[in-house]
């Protein structure tokens, strides 16, 4: 009996792991200098709500190009995907309310072949925390991915067009004691479905006539508000790596308009003053 | 005559001014402009135009049910359609794209699924608050998402409780280009607030109208019938759960439960607020805003103890984990 088991899970060793990463190509037989896709997946039967991981290759034979993570299982960035290390990309995210899937893309890699041989890419550190109110660690399995590059004449690269703006977003401001000093923050957060969010940018400005005066400021969130009385409109663009995007405004909570029609009342009766005492004073003709 | 100049004058000049001061209602909402749309002839690039629909009804584009409508910029509003109420035991995922072809359909997601009557129901898209409605009498919801770029999506469903949020499994569903992607049969766990009456625990449950509720106390379930409103108050004796047992209330449904967040049963007089685990922001819910002040803790002082969610003594990777478990976006 406890050699069919052991012999079971020789031939099935997926049956020890909860959860397990595995990546996949386009182009298992790059030719050198040609640009190809690895897609690094997550396959968790039990129900989980985050992973984490590294992915590592040989930069003697490959080159990152970029990372795109548009249609990522991952809802919330912990640590966004990048080259942290050269030939090393970190990740770390959320996935708000769990998931349990057999093939879950968390990122994909644009790789670009450099030299002729057998490149392997790698996942370590890997983590998958069980969706169960503990952060239970799941046993994972990495699977590495071989590729075979080779001599010859290079392909034309796939573009791949993305012509949808990120998805609308809605800001939250928040200010607590024990945060930025009590500060105003702004904090934000939306997702691309094509190629992922680039950047974020801000434009704070008084009034709307100001508004092609100020010029786009490149943030990320939380973003501590210049103007702390919370009386400037905020236009807030997410960007995503083909270039589109995304802009939302956020309303001062506390509008100048009493302030400034009590200004003008104000005006309005130091000038009226000016006047009748300039006609009291003018000489009779 | 000469006067008056002055008052003309200020009239002008706080004219001027009071734009600058009106002007603050931004809208940035991008408004397509399509040209004669306001006519009544469907032109090219409109679904519609004012009460010309071009054929279209809500039946012949997926649903069964219900008024069309047309938008400022000629395209088809679905938010009133309607799919019949269907008691599917399990959740069903279609797709219906003949319609969308022909009519030149946005991209659409319609959920339906049933709750506790005359409740708030809103939707998450990827953690963050896509659309609210309210169930019916019947407990019955549809929820309509327009306009969704291409892409999978993690949704979930939060019902507005009594004491918090009560929340549906996830669900993944893949949005297809000029389709309406229809998921139903979802129900959402039974709502219950537990209180203690002297030597008597008292659980009050709303959930789906005349539908059978499991009481889960420790290890032993006991059967229960919902009435026509959908509610259901049951006692227990204390001494049921003196020892620590915990009490979690389900939503039978042919072959399955759909359970609820286990209670632990309150002491008497213990305040049962909305302070649910992983809302670090105190505002009754845990959102991207919690997350947001966690990270940030996480990243530059990760020692901060009122954050530290299972009191390890630092923010960590478990600490994300237990968020993400209570989130209601």
């Amino acid at each position: 009996m406890r050699f069919i088991l052991v012999f079971t899970l020789l031939i099935f060793p997926k049956l020890l792991f909860a959860a397990e990463f595995f990546m996949e190509t386009n182009n298992s037989e790059p030719i050198v200098e040609e640009t190809f896709v690895v897609d690094v997946y997550v396959n968790s039967l039990e129900a989980a709500n985050l992973v984490a991981g590294t992915v590592v290759f040989d930069e003697s034979l490959l080159s990152l190009e970029r990372i795109t993570f548009g249609n990522s299982i991952v809802n919330f960035w912990i640590e966004r995907p990048s080259e942290r290390q050269p030939a090393e990309v970190s990740f770390a995210g959320l996935v708000a309310g769990g998931f349990s899937s057999t093939e879950a893309l968390v990122l994909t890699m644009h790789l670009r072949a450099k030299t002729p041989g057998q490149a392997t890419l790698n996942l370590t550190e890997t983590k998958v925390l069980a969706h169960d109110g503990l952060g239970t660690e799941l046993k994972v399995l990495n699977q590495p991915l071989v590729l075979n590059l080779k001599a010859g004449m290079p392909s034309e690269a796939v573009t791949v067009t993305d012509t949808e703006a990120p998805e609308s977003f809605k800001p939250e401001l928040v200010r607590r004691d024990d945060w930025f000093d009590g500060q105003a923050v702004l904090v934000f957060d939306t997702v691309d479905k094509g190629t992922g969010i680039e950047a974020y940018y801000v434009k704070e400005f008084a009034f709307s006539f100001m508004r092609p005066f100020k010029s786009w400021q490149l943030v990320s969130s939380p973003y501590v508000l210049n103007d702390q009385t919370e009386r400037s409109i905020i236009l807030i663009k997410a960007v995503d790596r083909a270039g589109n995007s995304e802009v939302v405004a956020v309303l001062p909570a506390k509008p100048r308009s009493v302030v400034m029609i009590t200004s003008f009342g104000l005006l309005d009766l130091l000038l009226l003053f000016y006047w009748r005492r300039k006609r009291k004073h003018a000489k009779p003709v | 005559m000469k006067f008056k100049v002055p008052f003309l004058f200020l009239f002008l000049l706080n004219l001027f001014l009071a734009q600058f001061v009106f002007a603050q209602s931004y809208d940035v909402d991008i408004v397509a402009t399509v040209p004669g749309c306001g006519d009544s002839v469907i032109q090219s690039g409109e679904q519609c135009d004012g009460s010309n629909f071009g054929g279209a009804t809500c039946s012949n584009i997926g649903f069964t049910s219900g008024s069309l409508s047309c938008s400022s910029v000629c395209t088809l509003v679905t938010s009133a359609c309607l799919l019949v109420p269907t008691n599917e035991s399990q959740s069903q995922i279609t797709r219906r794209e003949d319609g969308g072809n022909e009519f030149g359909l946005d991209t659409n997601l319609v959920i339906t699924g049933y709750y506790a009557p005359n409740a708030r129901v809103y939707l998450l898209k990827d953690g963050q608050l896509a659309a609210t409605t309210f169930t019916n009498a019947s407990g019955f919801f549809q929820i309509t998402v327009s306009r969704l770029a291409v892409g999978e999506y993690g949704l979930k469903l939060v019902g507005e409780g009594l004491t918090g949020a009560i929340l549906s499994e996830s669900f993944f569903g893949k949005i297809y280009k000029n389709s309406t992607t229809m998921i139903s049969g979802i129900y959402l766990p039974p709502d219950s607030y537990v209180s203690v009456d002297g030597q008597t625990v008292v659980i009050n449950v709303r959930t789906v109208p005349n539908s059978e509720v499991l009481l889960g106390v420790g290890e032993k379930q006991t059967s229960y019938t919902s009435d026509q409103a959908g509610n259901l108050s049951l006692s227990i004796p204390y001494t049921a759960v003196a020892d620590g047992q915990s009490i979690r209330v389900g939503l039978k449904q042919a072959d399955r439960v759909v359970w609820a967040l286990s209670h632990s049963v309150p002491k008497v007089g213990d305040n049962i607020g909305c302070g649910a685990i992983g809302d670090v922001t105190d505002d009754c819910r845990v959102s991207f805003v919690d997350f947001a002040v966690m990270l940030w803790w996480y990243l530059y002082d990760p020692g901060n103890q009122a954050i530290d969610l299972n009191d390890n003594g630092k923010i960590d990777l478990v600490d994300f984990s237990i968020l993400a478990f209570y989130w209601t976006g």
